[in-house]
């Protein structure tokens, strides 16, 4: 009898699969004709000029992808400027600035829109996020 | 006799597809290490390569080619492909070899090894390799002399004809600017030419190692049956 | 079939699924040992404290998954709240929500953990009281002072707030611009080029003094936060948290 009552009991145990987290799950905000208008141009410009001119962004969110996720998080006008601060922060020199400022994810610099104005940025050291 | 059980109950989640609990019951015959373990590290691979977790699936056939003596050829193009997966090219490439070379399976994944460390010249045995390197030749030659129109031929058109709009276009902002004899807009315009015409001819290359690694990657698939 | 495989598991001792889950906790597979934990939970006659110190174990293991809202569920079950681990577990869910008042409830056992909060609240002055510690002072680079800088002369702002090579490259992407809308300007003010140019001349100007403003208030953040992190390492804190956050 108690062999029975076990054996519900271990029934009871149901294995469920784990969470599967998702890259960026940032819920989006209602956006704008203008920020339509501007997303709509970077799709544009990474579908004809982008893949034309050889080279390749040292980031991991490429600049215009950085700019096209900037100006859907922040809004147009902020979106804009840090797109565009991000097109001067594009040098060869970046590597130096690793372990302090950026870390690095697939060989690339890894710097993503979403935390830049948020306290999130900084909340541990990027030497231990290196990985 | 209770651990041949519980591989029968462990065989039978992984017959109706249930992975993820198939890895539980074979970790707990794994930890009483009465039975055999090859048979037991090849299953576990199998079912983490089905739910498409090639880290752990790489780790776990890895213990089975290491216990095991006489391995089949299916099993090691399966592990190389898993190891391309993961990124470790070098060492699926040194498995590949093992093989014979009569088999074109073999010949292909080793081509598409060789494609991702970009060592491709070293490998010219078979007849899709020479095709490759010809082509490769050809189309660079085109995208000195015509830029852009190689890059249709890949199968990229709008690509291809924006690169030589804009090639014709700021040719000619230079070929105006020497005419005007303006020597700023002649370094700022042949900078702009400069970076698409060179962004062209590795353009051309980019996309024909693409479509070769997908066309590759499709056969692979089917022979496979990943 | 079924039925009789789980008659012959049962047959076999209840510590063999401990030795299982723990087997599986070294392997690395959290998830599943957290579900033997609760096999034997359920399966097994336990006492109360050894009730509590499973619980805890599998509260230890849902925050190395980050399933805070699992390991509460776990910690609602504990009865001995006395427990040290029990309280460093509670005092870390509320700091990694920064809910700091609450956390001082359950970290208030050692002074280093209740002095951590006030560090991680970034209240200073409280956390040299307690521990009776002088932190250096931290030059922080003034945001405003970085704009006006950036204004007057575009990339100085960025060197000052420590980016060199950031304010060179954007120092030289400003003049080149600024050149090149002079250069269209001085043939045909009203041309393709000069509206073009303008445009682009105005958009990273502008981005360039934003972009340093953002530059000191990161300089600040990324200070503050190695300043912890080195009171983490040296007093010891780290080796308890690391587990849980990497």
């Amino acid at each position: 009898m108690g062999k029975v009552i076990l054996i519900l009991l271990f029934l009871q145990i149901k294995y469920e699969l784990p969470p599967v987290y998702s890259g960026s799950n940032t819920p989006r905000k209602e956006q704008g004709i203008f920020d339509k208008l501007l997303v709509k141009i970077i799709k544009l410009y990474q579908k004809t000029l982008s893949p034309v001119q050889g080279a390749e962004c040292n980031f991991k969110p490429t600049c215009s992808r950085f700019m096209e996720r900037a100006i859907k998080e922040y809004g147009f006008i902020k979106g804009l400027l840090l797109g565009f601060d991000r097109l001067q922060r594009d040098h060869p020199f970046v590597f130096k600035y690793i372990g302090r400022y950026y870390r690095i994810k697939d060989n690339k610099v890894f710097d993503p829109p979403e935390p830049y104005l948020k306290d999130e940025i900084y909340s541990y050291p990027l030497i231990l996020k290196i990985r | 006799m209770v651990i041949l059980i519980f591989l029968f109950f462990a065989d039978s989640l992984l017959k109706e597809g249930d992975y993820f609990n198939a890895i539980t019951e074979y970790k707990r015959i794994l930890f009483f290490k009465e039975y055999k373990e090859k048979y037991i590290y090849f299953n576990i691979g199998k079912c983490y390569e089905k739910l498409k977790d090639f880290q752990k699936s790489a780790l776990y056939y890895g213990k089975y080619y290491l216990l095991k003596d006489n391995i089949s050829d299916s099993f090691l193009l399966r592990y190389s492909y898993i190891l391309f997966k993961i990124g470790k090219f070098e060492e699926g490439i040194f498995l590949l070899k093992r093989i014979k070379e009569n088999n074109n399976i073999r010949n292909l994944l080793l081509f598409y090894g060789y494609l991702k460390i970009n060592k491709e010249s070293e490998f010219l045995k078979t007849s899709l390799s020479k095709n490759y390197h010809k082509t490769k030749k050809i189309f660079t030659f085109l995208s000195f002399v015509l830029p852009g129109i190689p890059i249709i031929f890949t199968g990229h058109v709008t690509e291809g004809i924006t690169s030589f709009l804009i090639n014709l276009g700021t040719g000619y902002m230079v070929y105006k600017s020497f005419k005007e004899k303006d020597y700023l807009g002649i370094t700022l315009n042949f900078s702009l030419f400069w970076r698409f015409y060179t962004g062209n001819i590795n353009a051309t290359k980019s996309f024909l190692k693409r479509k070769t690694e997908k066309e590759i990657e499709e056969k692979i698939k089917y022979f496979l049956k990943f | 079939m079924k039925f009789i495989v789980i008659l012959l598991f049962l047959k076999s001792d209840s510590l063999n699924i401990l030795k299982f889950a723990d087997f599986l906790e070294k392997e690395g597979d959290y998830y599943r040992a957290v579900t033997e934990y609760k096999r034997y939970l359920y399966s097994c006659n336990l006492s109360q404290k050894q009730r509590d110190s499973i619980l805890l174990k599998i509260a230890d293991l849902d925050l190395r998954l980050k399933l805070y809202k699992e390991a509460l569920k776990a910690l609602k079950k504990v009865k001995d709240t006395t427990n040290k681990h029990f309280n460093l577990i509670k005092g870390f869910l509320f700091l990694n929500k920064k809910e700091f008042k609450k956390a001082r409830k359950y970290l208030k056992f050692s002074d280093t953990l209740y002095a951590y909060t006030f560090l991680k609240e970034k209240r200073f002055k409280e956390f040299e009281k307690i521990l009776g510690i002088k932190l250096k002072n931290l030059n922080y680079p003034n945001p405003y002072i970085a704009t006006l800088l950036s204004a007057l002369l575009p990339g100085t702002g960025k060197v000052y707030s420590g980016r060199f090579w950031d304010g060179l490259f954007s120092f030289i992407i400003n003049s080149v611009s600024a050149v090149s809308f002079y250069n269209y300007y001085s043939k045909n003010p009203k041309s393709i080029g000069t509206y073009l140019s303008g445009t682009i001349t105005f958009l990273f100007y502008i981005s360039n003094i934003y972009g340093s403003y953002i530059s000191a208030i990161h300089e600040k953040k990324r200070k503050e936060a190695e300043l912890i992190f080195k009171i983490e390492v040296d007093t010891g804190i780290f080796s308890k948290f690391s587990k849980w956050l990497y």
